[in-house]
């Protein structure tokens, strides 16, 4: 199903494909996926290792680039941005939550927060404080100058997901957001989510194993082969006004 | 080269081929017993091939070093060598007379004074017939030789210490000596009356060829010859000695006799032993033996010349030798500092390689590897690198000689010594051992050091904690203070350190039980450093250092050995910080204060003198200078790691002004303040390197102000050196006389006579020493030259003086009351130093300005004539090179010398004058007179150029260290791309861009060189500083002056270089794509 062009997307996906060539052998990761998420949506994404989740992501984020197909952020084509754009976009528009947290060893807590603000062109004094605003709001003032060696796994993903915020993004990419945290922890990152999707009325697409993690988003599509193969609302998604429901539904073509 | 440092350059390298031999055998060893353990090691070399090319790169730099070094003093020596049998020839030793006070206690022909004194034919015929019926002597050759001035009429030009030498032409019949420089042997019997063999040395001063007519003047009277032909330099052609005393010609011996007047006289016997020139030494000894026993008895007779022998051959190889062993030392002791920066990259090396393979260490260790293996498999690949690295060093080593070969072949042409690259095979054993050696025993403690991982932490890849926590709470006080004594280890280490004990000892027992054979000494040294490495295995570092300072200190003190006492000083507080830190103590604050402790002991104390204060004054001498370069880095190293923090504090705030620089700058200065040891080390290689040469420019550029300055001269222009055979009563009148316009240019002249310190002994009264004894009078007379000064010579020279007698307001007021009293003097700086010899003046210090006056006896060591002078002043270190000795009244000289040994006059021209042309025109107008002229300005500049010349050969070769700093930079940045290729992607997903990237990388090389490069400038311009404040405090040189620019190019290329190594890895990680490096593990 096309895109509705009243409703205004973070995020649209045209028949997107992707393949990867790795000596001799070539591995099609994307087959003409297409997707488009609403502002303030909560999507994620599943299916087994390989069917090409995290490859979407990296391709609708603009980590990754495209073979074929148009993908739109905020009504941008990404694909027409030179590098250095699409750094200053994400600086600007995007926050990321990776399995692994990928913060900067040497690096404090809240020096790790305050980085993309200080790429975006803030000052030092203005990214130091909005970066402590972050950090409070996942409940880590007192661990700010902690580094992340000093933190356990789930204050290090709280740092991540601060950091993630820092610059209000209109859009925030979770890679496995909850992937190396036990149960209790994982569940506490996504009650975090959540009530930041509530609050601000961020966007979040979450590439995910873990349909319990899944569940908390409003939408689950799920992947195999480098395809989208379904796509169907959670119990959140279904208790959502219907007009934001009807929003949501049916953004992603099924192949 | 037979020696170096006084050990036998072939038991250097027994021992070193010994020790190459244990190390390859352990190599062997694993290979044969844990194939797993060698295949793993040798499988990660072409893993990463820039890297791998890096590390060899690394690992052959040290090599390069020590090889340049050795072939170096092999080239030095064998040229210098070259000279002494080329210039020598058949000449293995030579008869000459010799005289000496025997109030000297005059028994020996070396403490005699060599005078071209002629004998008789008579009185040594038989002698002569006696010599040459040795068996090891092919020819016995009496001469007669004397200098005269030899001049070119037709291009007016002359040499006015040309040789004339005499050989008898039967018995000179078979040597080769006379040898046409266009080949072909010359014999004297083929010239006729008139004619000359001119050498090639007077053939270029005097532009002669064969057929052309030169003029000889003896004595006032000429004699008009013409050049036969040019032969080649050799001590039987006339070439008496070095430089300029190499002109000279060769006739038959009557010829000679005749024109100095002296038929039936000689002044030499040549010797030749048999075989050619090389060969012909190994008899030296010998026949020198025998001769001197004919001679002995000789000398008993009534009337007989006082005649002894000299191995002239032998004594020019041991010179050589020695020559070539100082510039082997010399170059391996600066080469030191290169060497020590290419041991830590090794050590760097190691460490990343081991961080880089942490988690399959740990995977390794995880299931079942013991850490024994995990040193083997590094081990392995070390040896690998190594075997190969060492020998590309070595020829690298040898090719680096050879272009400096070219360099001082350039340098010492003007001495007329040729200098051609050379290098035996001893060399580069020792040099290929010696890398290797090197490299093993790093490898083997890197490997040691980095195999003590914890196996979770090294799979999961998790940093060790940096602060361990305080040790006593866990394990008690006293577990813990044996922990800081003793290393753990399992029995199987234990076993280890037994063996290496046990081996120790006995090869120790074995060498001291028998002889000293050179064969023992190995065994004596190997056992040493078995020993030394069970030490280094079982006692804690900081245990080691504070209780290896202790008896350091007490020995520099005992003996005032500076080493030893200031090194001692120096590792106390590092091995007491080690300790300290052990008890959980701020790291910060005990590195802090070891650093500053250092730099205290190292750059301030010399104007303070508290160590002098409680330990007296020591000696030390080059290797200070290695010592304080590697306490300063070291020092250096630890202020500016453990306050990196602080320090940038400041440069992060001015970051907030640098916009978009400041996310780039914020990560360039994190990572390596993260990194305290890869950053230290590679910090302490530039700061190394550089330090050394800042503190070289620094001394050659202050030294070059004093000793080149204008200063220096006197207050004189030009010099007139005349020939003693046709003095120059009065230089003006003669000037102005002949018409010359020279003479209305000059302004004054003074004359110095010179009496050489062949010639001349002094004796320095002091209590308890009377130097009128004849008993006492040898151990306490020194040689030393005395010069006499006409009153104008001492009414207009401006000679500055350092120290001055009490009750003397000005140098001017020393100077007159040497004037007008006969009995005062003025001594140069070198005579209270001793730089080359005993100081000759005792209790004057070089820093005092004021001094109590001090008695001299001076004496003629021929005729034992001997006055008393009091010493009233010492000349500035500066012009103390070009007015040596002792400076007294021209009649002063006369009452005790009588006739001087040569005369200088000193010429002030007026303003406005061109001293060279000045000094062409004087030698013009004086050209039969053999007097030769200069302006001391140009000779001091030409002097200049030449040190100048050899010492940036020296600081080239220093700066061959800057590519270990460069290669450390290049090491660091490649591996850190890989070390971070997560972190990469993670900074470009939050929106750095690719340029950000490549900037991030640029900035922390930067950062490290900068710190390393701005550490060694700042802290050797304080040693320099020190050093040259301290030296120069009275010598009227205004304060110390910083070589700004030979600074800036030294920072600039070492800065330069290390930041364009990370062009190429910086780029790379700033192409890396996004969602790889993301993924990347």
């Amino acid at each position: 199903m096309a895109p509705d062009a009243a409703i205004p997307y973070a995020v649209e996906a045209v028949d997107v494909a992707k393949t990867y060539h790795t000596d001799d052998i070539e591995v099609q990761a994307l087959r003409g996926v297409s997707l488009a998420v609403p502002k303030g949506d909560m999507v994620a994404i599943m299916g087994p290792s390989g069917c090409g989740k995290t490859t979407l992501l990296n391709c609708l984020s603009g980590l990754d680039t495209v073979d074929a197909g148009i993908v739109r952020v905020d009504g941008v084509d990404i694909s027409q941005l030179s590098d250095n754009e699409k750094s200053g976009y994400r600086a600007r528009s995007m926050g990321f939550v990776f399995q692994f947290y990928n913060l900067l060893p040497v690096l404090s807590a809240v020096e790790n927060v305050e980085l993309p603000l200080l790429v975006s062109g803030s000052s030092a004094k203005e990214a130091r404080e909005r970066a402590m605003h972050a950090l409070s709001l996942v409940h880590l003032t007192e661990w700010a100058t902690h580094r992340p060696a000093q933190l356990s796994g789930g204050q290090r993903q709280r740092v991540t997901i601060a950091r993630a915020l820092v610059n209000e993004p209109a859009i925030v990419w979770g890679d496995e957001p909850t992937g190396d945290l036990d149960s209790k922890n994982a569940d506490e990152i996504m009650d975090l989510i959540v009530s930041l999707n509530e609050t601000n009325r961020q966007t979040f697409v979450i590439v995910t194993h873990d349909l319990h993690v899944a569940e908390k988003t409003f939408r689950i599509i799920n992947m195999l082969d480098g395809k989208i193969v379904d796509e169907a609302p959670t119990e959140r998604g279904r208790a959502l006004p219907a007009g934001r429901q009807a929003r949501f539904a049916g953004a992603a073509e099924v192949t | 080269m037979d020696e170096l440092f006084g050990i036998s350059m072939n038991l250097i390298m027994y021992v070193l081929l010994g020790v190459l031999g244990v190390s390859l055998a352990s190599i062997a060893l694993v290979a044969l017993r844990n194939r797993v353990m060698f295949k793993l090691g040798v499988r990660n070399i072409p893993r990463r091939k820039a890297q791998t090319s890096l590390i060899v790169i690394g690992l052959m730099l040290s090599t390069v070093i020590i090889a340049a070094a050795f072939a170096t003093g092999d080239t030095v020596d064998r040229s210098i060598t070259s000279e002494a049998y080329t210039l020598l020839g058949s000449m293995d030793e030579v008869i000459q007379v010799r005289v000496g006070n025997e109030d000297e206690g005059f028994d020996d022909p070396s403490q005699g004074v060599v005078r071209e004194e002629s004998f008789s034919e008579a009185s040594v015929s038989s002698l002569i017939e006696t010599i040459a019926s040795y068996p090891e002597v092919d020819a016995v050759v009496p001469g007669y030789s004397d200098l005269a001035v030899a001049v070119n009429l037709e291009e007016r030009l002359s040499s006015p210490l040309f040789t004339v030498l005499g050989l008898d032409p039967e018995r000179s019949r078979e040597l080769p000596d006379i040898e046409d420089v266009r080949g072909g042997r010359l014999r004297l019997d083929d010239l006729a009356a008139g004619e000359i063999y001119v050498n090639e040395s007077a053939a270029e001063e005097l532009n002669v060829r064969a057929g052309d007519a030169i003029t000889i003047i003896t004595r006032g009277s000429r004699s008009e010859f013409r050049v036969k032909a040019v032969v080649e330099d050799r001590r039987l052609a006339g070439s008496g000695g070095i430089s300029a005393r190499r002109e000279g010609g060769v006739l038959p011996l009557a010829t000679a006799q005749e024109l100095f007047g002296s038929p039936g006289r000689l002044t030499l016997i040549a010797v030749s032993n048999k075989g050619d020139a090389r060969a012909g030494v190994k008899y030296s000894a010998a026949v020198e033996e025998r001769i001197e026993g004919e001679l002995a008895t000789l000398r008993q007779r009534e009337g007989a010349p006082r005649l002894f022998v000299v191995a002239i051959k032998q004594i020019g190889v041991d010179f050589a030798e020695l020559f070539a062993n100082i510039f082997t030392s010399f170059f391996l002791v600066l080469g030191l500092f290169s060497i020590a920066a290419g041991i830590l990259l090794i050590f760097m090396i190691f460490v990343m390689l081991a961080a880089e393979r942490k988690p399959e260490m740990g995977m390794a260790r995880a299931v079942g590897t013991k850490r024994f293996d995990l040193v083997q498999i590094f081990l392995s690949e070390g040896m690998s690198y190594n075997v190969l690295a060492a020998m590309v060093g070595t020829g690298l080593g040898v090719l680096v000689a050879f272009a400096m070969a070219r360099i001082m072949a350039a340098i010492f042409a003007q001495f007329d010594i040729s200098i051609s690259p050379h290098v035996t095979f001893r060399s580069l054993a020792v040099s290929y051992a010696l890398g290797v050696v090197l490299t093993f025993l790093t490898v083997t403690f890197s490997s040691w050091r980095v195999s003590y991982i914890n196996i979770v932490r090294a799979i999961r890849d998790i940093p060790e904690p940096s602060q361990p926590r305080p040790r006593w709470r866990a394990r008690g006080f006293f577990s813990t203070l044996l922990g800081l004594v003793v290393k753990r280890g399992s029995r199987r280490s234990w076993a280890i350190r037994g063996g290496l004990l046990l081996s120790g000892l006995v090869l120790q027992v074995g060498a001291g039980s028998a002889g000293v054979t050179e064969l023992q000494i190995a065994a004596g040294m190997l056992g040493g450093l078995a020993i030394a490495v069970f030490v280094f295995l079982t006692f804690q570092i900081g245990f080691l250092f504070v209780i290896g300072g202790v008896p350091l200190i007490y020995f520099g003190a005992s003996e005032l050995n500076a080493f030893a006492l200031l090194f001692g000083l120096s590792l106390a507080p590092i091995g007491l910080a080690l300790i300290i830190r052990s008890f959980g103590f701020n790291e910060r604050i005990a590195y802090t204060a070891a650093g500053v402790f250092l730099i205290y002991i190292w750059e301030i104390d010399f104007s303070v003198g508290l160590v002098e204060r409680i330990f007296g004054e020591a000696e030390g001498d080059i290797e200070m200078f290695f010592l304080s370069g590697v306490m300063v880095t070291v020092a250096a190293t630890f202020i500016v790691v453990y306050n990196a923090d602080l320090i940038l504090g400041p440069l992060t705030r001015l970051g907030r002004g640098l916009g978009a620089l400041l996310p780039s700058m914020k990560m360039a200065v994190a990572y390596p303040l993260a990194s305290k040891m890869r950053t230290g080390l590679t910090m302490a290689m530039f700061c190394l390197v550089v330090f050394a040469l800042t503190v070289m420019s620094s001394m050659n550029y202050n030294f070059n102000r004093l000793f080149l300055s204008d200063r220096s001269l006197g207050g004189w222009d030009v010099y007139v050196d005349e020939n003693p055979t046709n003095p120059i009563d009065d230089l003006k009148a003669e000037l102005a006389a002949a018409g010359s316009p020279a003479a209305s240019q000059i302004q004054a002249v003074g004359v110095t006579s010179f009496v050489t310190q062949r010639n001349a002994r002094l004796c320095q009264e002091v209590a308890g020493r009377d130097c009128g004894l004849a008993t006492e009078a040898k151990a306490v007379f020194n040689s030393y030259a005395v010069r006499g000064e006409d009153a104008a010579f001492l009414a207009n020279a401006e000679l500055p003086l350092q120290t001055r007698a009490r009750g003397y307001s000005s140098d001017d007021a020393v100077w007159q009351a040497v004037a007008a009293d006969p009995s005062f003097g003025v001594i140069d700086s070198i005579a209270i130093t001793g730089d080359f010899g005993p100081a000759v003046v005792e209790g004057v210090q070089p820093g005092d300005r004021e001094m109590d006056p001090v008695t001299l006896t001076v004496r003629d060591a021929i005729t034992g004539n001997s006055r008393t002078i009091m010493v009233i002043g010492v000349i500035e270190m500066g012009a103390s090179n070009n007015f040596n000795g002792l400076h007294v009244s021209e009649a002063t000289l006369t009452d005790v010398f009588g006739e001087p040994d040569s005369r200088r006059h000193y010429v002030k021209t007026v303003a406005g004058a061109n001293d060279r042309q000045v000094a062409r025109e004087i030698e013009s107008v004086l050209l039969t007179t053999g007097a030769q002229s200069e302006s001391l300005r140009y000779e001091a500049d030409q002097l200049a150029s030449t040190q100048n010349g050899f010492f940036y050969l020296m600081q080239g070769f220093m700066g061959l260290g800057l590519f270990v700093g460069v290669a450390a930079v290049g090491v660091i940045a490649f591996r850190t791309v890989v070390e971070r290729r997560q972190q990469i992607g993670m900074l470009r997903a939050l929106g750095y861009t690719r340029r950000m990237i490549g900037l991030t990388f640029l900035m922390e090389s930067a950062f490290i060189s900068f710190m390393g490069v701005l550490s060694g400038v700042v802290f050797a311009l304080i040693l320099a500083r020190q050093l040259i404040t301290e030296e120069f405090a009275n010598q009227g040189v205004s304060s110390f002056a910083v070589p700004w620019l030979q600074i800036g190019v030294i920072a600039g290329l070492a800065f330069g270089s290390a930041v364009l190594m990370t062009l190429i890895p910086s780029r790379q990680a700033a192409r890396i794509p996004i969602a790889q490096a993301l993924r990347y593990e």
